[in-house]
């Protein structure tokens, strides 16, 4: 099982090197998850913590595939509202053939895409078939799925033992200290 | 007109939501006096949606559009930052002004959360 530390009570330290799962990242940089008084007490001790990593010199790291799962994410964002407004069941290959709203998703992924390396470092992720029979491994022995198993991964590859992330999964895997506010 | 250096006030990095709430108390002192403000971003590395979600979203809350085009005003900025800033403003407005969006967009997170 992994380490869990409360990222409220913790304070980041020069040098040390922490993954931000997009889970986190996505409080950070998009402008609906950290707007209105209970999102934005979600998001503030996260907002905390990565401003104190800059100010205090820690490095702080995503990867490729963080950029495709903030896409998805976006992109349902969109749709659910766009369906709300419309109280319509538009399915998601006809909401992306709107040009008016892909346009807003697609403007709304390189804003977001574009703060997101002002303050973090993109590694090199490289998802070969060894990649995958680890990805394989780790679905067998935790509780992660989808883009997670490769973070993972590449947390260990990359010898990032910190791991900031909104989501109790992470908890499930060895060797990983992670930071988060959830209480889980 | 009063200016905030914000990088003399927070320094280069804008990204904790509890600043952009300071920044926020900051600009409604000054506008509520019907003063103008200036918002000087020079020599600022990062600045991300929490921190303007803090700063500028509530003002289009208090605030009407107009109003707020005239007393506040921005310097240094770059085109990334132009591009975060409209980002957050112009979801500021329609969550604020619009029901029907911030309905649809407070189901939109709710249902997301429960996906989670």
């Amino acid at each position: 099982m992994a380490h869990c530390v409360d990222i409220s009570r913790e304070r980041p330290s020069q040098g040390e090197r922490f993954f931000l799962d997009t889970s986190v990242l996505v409080h950070i940089v998009h402008p609906a998850l950290s707007l209105g008084i209970e999102r934005q007490r979600r998001a503030a001790p996260y907002a905390q913590f990565i401003s104190d990593c800059k100010r205090v010199g820690a490095e702080m790291y995503i990867s490729p595939l963080s950029l495709a799962e903030l896409a998805s994410i976006i992109e349902d964002f969109r749709h659910k509202v766009y369906c709300r407004q419309h109280s319509s069941d538009t399915k998601v290959k006809e909401f992306r053939a709107i040009a008016s709203e892909r346009r807003i998703v697609v403007d709304s992924i390189q804003t977001a895409w574009t703060q997101a390396i002002s303050f973090a470092n993109c590694l090199d992720h490289n998802v070969d078939a060894a990649a995958v029979a680890g990805a394989l491994d780790l679905l067998r022995r935790t509780s992660l799925d989808g883009y997670d198993l490769y973070f993972a991964q590449l947390c260990h590859h990359a010898k990032i033992c910190n791991i900031v992330a909104d989501d109790g999964d992470y908890s499930t895997v060895d060797n990983l200290i992670v930071f988060s506010s959830t209480g889980f | 007109m009063k200016v905030i250096s914000i990088s003399d006030t927070f320094g280069p990095f804008c990204i904790a939501s509890d600043d952009g709430g300071k920044l926020y108390g900051l600009i409604v002192d000054a506008i509520k006096d019907d003063q103008t403000v200036e918002l000087d971003f020079t020599n600022i590395e990062v600045l991300v949606a929490s921190f303007l979600n803090g700063a500028l979203a509530p003002l289009y809350r208090d605030y009407d559009s107009i109003y707020l085009t005239e007393h506040l005003k921005f310097a240094g900025l770059t085109p990334s930052f132009i591009e975060v800033i409209q980002a957050v403003v112009d979801n500021a407005k329609r969550y604020y002004r619009d029901d029907a969006y911030r309905k649809a967009q407070d189901e939109a997170l709710r249902l997301m959360s429960e996906g989670d």
